[in-house]
């Protein structure tokens, strides 16, 4: 209620008419009667500093009621600075204020004890303003509201002030309150003050005081002149300048020479305004009702230092219209349709010629038997067997780094040859369509399949050594070789005398097998039978075995090389 | 062009829509002309994202502040590398990346499919499903390409949070994300593998290189954060297992365990099901850590912001995945039996598994750390926090062992390992990891037992791989190799099993780096100007504060003097900064950064009176975390390169 009270006195010693009533009537001030009772107030004026009684000064009583309603009275001082208000209500509380030398004065907060009529407010102090000096008026804050439009850019600035100490300053012409250069190219200038007892003239700026290139207009500065009470004030002033046009920026360019501790710019934005400056920093936009404001900010800015803020037009968005866009999205919508749809319309075009994997991919449901689920069988193989060739190398490293025993190595080693050899069968069948695959096994029983049995189990396994030999990435062209060879080989179901049987194990192998399934060892009886088919080919099978050793599978493949160019051949 | 991304947005959906439901009868109705629509539509899908993360792009490029999200995330003072960056710096930007990238590993996986055609069209309708989720989410939940009303349109954006205006920042979601979506292959896989009854190991090979891939990525993406977390937010640490990076942490996690697992079913055609299960877990907890980030279901200091309906979706979309993948795998499960039984508890499948344990273990703990205080909120009414000092007392111990197995996993063989096989192989390594231990605790008894077990179990697992290093030089050199030739003979072709071990070292590294916090000190001072403060033999003398000015940015820097031992080493300027657009404080840090340790110095603030109060860290080993993070990306590199290989012919 005090700061409420506060404000209603200054309020009311600020009314119009208020400045000029230094003595009796003061015709201007309104009055609303406190509402009527038996308690008196009397006090006395005094001059703060001397102690002498002040006459003629209007003293107000201020009073609130329970509503917050206020209401007021006035007396003046009489010769010995006394004043009096009687016949008011006790059951309110008071505020006594009185305005001197067109300056408000806050006085004693009173309110009426029970049962008391009367009270002494005590002095009330008045003190005479003294001429202002450089640090009694100070800015706290400036702030700036800019609306660019195509005629002009309207600017209104808010300078927020702070009259410092207690003793009511007077600004003269020779010593202004403050002296705030107006912007060069200002037009329309209008300035006010939140205290309408100050007078705000445009004089020339004295000397080059804070005048740069961007400063007053011709020199002209704005004068703060009169009395003023220590306490926060504001002065506004309001001014066009030029709009930017697409060629130049506006510029809106200040120096003060003041310091300023806090700048801030709201820029009304139309959505096309780029704001460039070096002292200004960006903040969060700011929204009033339906307006945005672009907000720029600057701390503790230099007395002298140059403001200087560039507003340019944004060029306007080279923006596809939505029409286009749209015809754009159906045409995007239609070619979807177009693509999604062509494998259901048009599943017999004709095809270009295609590798069996890619038939195998296009056709995921090819009949049993196809090209295309041979050459899908045939990279399933493959893709396996290569990984069982990375097994066996890796099994054979880990017997050379000593860890793996060697039983264990062979076990291992032994059934993962056999896997690789099974496939190696698979993946030859599943190259070729299954009536071509028969033909060339047939063709080829009597010839390279028989080559191997004529070299015996050796040749046999140097062919397994060669595969492992790729896997391991040792043996040069020795994945070319093992393949060649599986090519060459006997068939499934290729006729033989007799079935096989493992020497190491005792499994019964199928006929065409030159490895037992069971434990992988090279089935000898078989391979020996038919040796005598292909004596043609038995030089390359013996060179395979006498260059290949065990842990040579380096030369294994190289022999295995040699083996598959000559049966190439 | 932002008209075109949001038409392009809807038509990939229609197109993901479509796609899905053929692959689906193609699965069903062994159709090859579905199938190929499918595959079409993953084609198709791929261009319209990437015809709308173009779109997107150029409307950040020109700033095109009539979309939302642009505006809110975007403004002319960013630099236009941020500007691009800020794509993902937001809601819908990040969704629609994470949509990109998942149609772009869709259409990756082309060729993968074609090698495996049994399995593409429920690999296809996999896939498609997930773009459809996400796709919805751009469309009609959360529009990247949103527009403003004409009234709101603003000359300048909001601008990106300044802390992601940072270099590692710029990569580090983009590695996250590659990596999280990268796991949407083998996830798609893994199931089309059991829809199609094809459990064997070929979806396994198929999809091995881009498991790896997304699994370095997603490697590189936590290091990243971490690394980001410790130069730019200045609390003094890399790791605060927070629940976003906990979120990266799980999928890694699981789909380490996946990497490890995966070998015993090639080499041993075991744990068929657990590494299916695995594969599930995995992506299904890169989609549940999305959705943790993304829904507010964790409190966190980067997660979005988000309403109620986000996470409802996110929780369906997370348990509809799952719960297709892990029902078709219960229903495959009398068909999943593995071939073989573990013949030894001492080999190394029974190290996988072990190892696999671990790993879960270390999941689990995560997990409930993570959720902890959302269920205790749930259940009890009242969120209960956990903090850093829980998950460190928790992880460590399984950590050790896991790490103790880096070391021992590899020396012992397949199937079953001799007592003297161990005893040949384990007896440096042993000897190296007791004389590390004996040492540190002589030396550094303060570090205590945790980290110094640590250290000396990562003396025997550096010393184990250098003996196989070493034995398998030795190998190659009685072929007549010298040491080069052999060891990039080694790399090159056993480049799984060495890269690796490279990657174990890093590990190793990192662990070691970790286990330096147990050395960690920390101060807070309030200093006046020619005063300093004092530890572990360094000084930092303040000599003056200066306010900085800064275009985007104000605060002050207070220049202090290192000495060391008495001798001058540098001039050290934290910063404290306040971000004026964003009106965000932040504290940058200034790190005086050695192979040993790290001094690491806060200003907290410049006071009144001109004294300023520092925090300053004494951070050892962690510079390793960083130098291991290196080995452990090259190994993985290693590992996943595709050296050319001779050609099988046909």
């Amino acid at each position: 209620m005090r700061r409420a009270l506060r404000c209603a006195v200054l309020a009311l010693c600020l009314a119009p008419g208020a400045a000029q009533g230094q003595g009796p009537g003061l015709p201007a001030l309104p009055e609303r009667p406190i509402p009527a009772g038996e308690g008196r107030i009397s006090g006395r004026v005094v001059h703060a500093e001397s102690g002498a009684p002040v006459a003629g000064v209007q003293v107000i009583l201020l009073a609130l009621d329970e509503q917050g309603q206020p209401s007021w009275r006035t007396a003046n001082s009489d010769g010995e600075g006394r004043y009096r208000f009687g016949g008011i209500a006790t059951g309110l509380t008071y505020q006594l204020g009185a305005l001197y030398a067109g300056l408000p004065f806050s006085g004693a907060r009173l309110s009426f004890e029970p049962g008391v009529l009367r009270l002494r407010a005590g002095d009330l102090p008045v003190r005479d303003p003294r001429p202002a000096a450089p640090g009694d008026l100070n800015l706290t804050a400036l702030r700036a509201v800019l609306d660019v439009d195509a005629a002009a850019v309207s600017v209104r600035e808010v300078h927020e002030l702070r009259a410092e100490g207690k003793t009511p300053l007077l600004g003269t012409l020779q010593a202004p309150l403050l002296r705030i250069p107006l912007p060069r190219q200002a037009v329309e200038l209008r300035a006010r003050s939140s205290d309408a007892g100050l007078e705000l003239r445009p004089v020339p700026t004295p000397g080059d005081v804070g005048a740069g290139a961007a400063a007053g207009a011709a020199g002209e500065s704005l004068a703060v002149l009169g009395s003023l009470a220590p306490g926060e004030l504001h002065v506004e002033l309001e001014y066009r300048l030029p709009a930017p046009s697409a060629d130049t920026p506006a510029r809106f360019a200040r120096r003060l020479p003041f310091h300023i501790p806090l700048l801030e710019i709201y820029l009304v934005d139309t959505g096309d305004l780029a704001p460039r400056s070096k002292l200004l920093h960006r903040r969060r936009p700011a929204r009033d009702g339906s307006t945005n404001y672009l907000r720029l900010e600057a701390f503790e800015v230099a007395p002298g230092e140059e403001i200087d803020l560039t507003l340019e037009r944004l060029p306007p968005r080279s923006a596809v219209s939505q029409g286009v866009a749209l015809a754009a999205a159906w045409a995007l919508l239609l070619g979807a349709v177009a693509i999604l749809l062509w494998p259901l319309v048009a599943p017999f075009r004709p095809r270009r010629a295609q590798t069996g994997a890619e038939e195998a991919a296009a056709s995921p449901d090819a009949a049993p038997g196809s090209a295309a689920a041979h050459g899908a069988a045939y990279a399933a193989l493959r893709e396996e067997r290569e990984a069982l060739y990375a097994a066996i190398g890796d099994l054979d490293h880990d017997l050379e780094t000593g860890k793996l025993s060697a039983a264990d190595h062979a076990e291992l080693r032994a059934e993962l040859r056999a896997r690789a050899i099974h496939l190696l069968r698979e993946e030859r069948a599943a190259t070729l369509p299954p009536s071509g695959a028969a033909r060339a096994s047939a063709e080829a029983s009597a010839t390279a399949g028989s080559s191997a049995a004529d070299s015996g189990a050796p040749g046999a396994d140097s062919e397994m050594r060669a595969a492992t030999g790729a896997a391991t990435g040792t043996a040069t062209g020795a994945a070319t070789g093992a393949d060649a060879r599986a090519e060459s080989e006997a068939p499934p179901g290729a006729p033989h005398a007799a079935a096989p049987r493992c020497a190491a194990c005792g499994f019964e192998a199928a006929q065409a097998h030159r490895f037992c399934a069971h434990c992988g060892a090279p089935l000898q009886a078989a391979q020996a039978g038919a040796a005598t088919a292909a004596p043609t080919d038995s030089t390359a099978g013996a060179a395979a075995d006498g260059t290949a050793t065990p842990r040579d599978p380096q030369a294994g493949g190289a022999a295995q090389d040699a083996a598959s160019g000559r049966t190439a051949q | 062009m932002s008209d075109l991304g949001f038409y392009a947005l809807r038509l990939a959906l229609l197109v993901a829509a479509a796609g899905t439901l053929a692959g689906a009868l193609a699965g069903f109705r062994n159709s090859a002309a579905l199938a190929a629509v499918a595959r079409r539509a993953l084609l198709l899908n791929f261009a319209l994202c990437t015809l709308a993360l173009a779109a997107l792009f150029h409307a950040f490029a020109t700033l095109d502040f009539q979309l939302s999200y642009v505006a809110n995330h975007a403004a002319r003072s960013m630099a236009p590398h941020y500007r691009m960056a800020a794509l993902w710096g937001g809601q819908a930007g990040s969704l629609l990346l994470w949509c990109w990238m998942l149609s772009a590993y869709a259409a990756a996986a082309l060729p993968a499919m074609r090698r495996l055609p049994a399995l593409a069209p429920w690999a296809s309708a996999l896939l498609l499903g997930g773009c459809i989720f996400f796709l919805a989410l751009l469309c009609f939940v959360s529009d990247p390409f949103e527009k403003l009303p004409p009234a709101a349109v603003l000359s300048d954006g909001a601008g990106l949070n300044p802390l992601l205006q940072h270099p590692v920042m710029m990569i580090h979601p983009l590695m996250l994300y590659t990596g999280l979506t990268g796991f949407s292959l083998p996830f798609a896989f893994g199931f089309a593998a059991l829809a199609a009854q094809a459990t064997g190991a070929a979806w396994l090979r198929a999809t091995r290189r881009f498991t790896l891939w997304a699994w370095c990525f997603l490697s590189i993406g936590i290091l990243l954060g971490g690394r980001w977390a410790y130069e730019v937010l200045g609390w003094g640490g890399y790791w605060a297992w927070d629940p976003v990076e906990n979120a990266s942490l799980m999928p890694w996690l699981a789909a380490t365990a996946y990497l490890h697992s995966v070998m015993v079913q090639e080499k041993r055609g075991m744990l068929r099901i657990w590494n299916l299960a695995l594969v599930g877990l995995t992506y299904t907890l890169c989609l549940f850590g999305t959705m943790i980030t993304r829904s507010g279901l964790v409190r966190s200091v980067h997660a979005f912001a988000q309403t109620e309906i986000f996470g409802v979706l996110f929780a369906g979309f997370v348990l509809l995945s799952a719960g297709l993948f892990f029902g078709l795998l219960i229903v495959r499960l009398p068909r999943l039996r593995a071939e073989r039984q573990l013949e030894s508890v001492v080999s190394r499948e029974a190290g996988f598994i072990v190892n696999n344990w671990l790993f879960m273990a270390l999941l689990a703990i995560v997990f409930w750390g993570t959720l902890f205080p959302k269920l205790s909120d749930w259940l009890a009414g009242r969120e209960i926090l956990i903090g850093p000092g829980w998950f460190n007392g928790l992880t460590a111990p399984v950590a050790l062992p896991l790490l103790l197995l880096t070391g021992v996993g590899p020396l012992i063989a397949w199937r079953r390992a001799t007592p003297a096989h161990l005893r040949r192989h384990l007896a440096w390594p042993g000897l190296a990891g007791a004389a590390a231990a004996l040492g540190l605790a002589l030396w550094l008894p303060q570090a205590g037992w945790l980290a110094i077990a640590t250290w000396a179990i990562g003396a025997f697992v550096l010393v184990a791989i250098a003996g196989e290093f070493a034995r398998a030089l030795r190998a190659r050199a009685r072929r007549g190799e010298g040491p080069g030739r052999a060891l990039a003979a080694l790399l090159r072709k056993n480049q799984r099993r060495y890269g690796g071990y490279i990657v174990h070292i890093g590990m190793v590294l990192i662990l070691c780096g970790v286990a330096g916090s147990a050395l960690e000190e920390e101060q807070l001072a309030n200093i006046r100007v020619g005063d300093a403060v004092s530890m572990r033999g360094y000084r930092l003398e303040y000599r003056t504060a200066r306010p900085i000015r800064a275009q985007h940015y104000g605060g002050a820097e207070a220049r202090l003097a290192l000495f060391q031992n008495g001798a001058p080493l540098a001039t050290l300027t934290p910063e404290k900064r306040v971000y004026w657009l964003e009106q965000q404080p932040a504290s940058i840090p200034a790190i005086w950064s050695t192979l040993g340790e790290d001094l690491y110095v806060v200003l907290s603030a410049i006071e009144q009176d001109g004294s300023a109060t520092l925090k300053v860290h004494y951070n050892p080993l962690v510079n390793w975390i960083w130098i291991g993070g290196g080995a452990f990306i090259l190994g993985t590199l290693l590992v996943m390169w595709p050296l050319p290989r001779r050609a099988v012919p046909a």
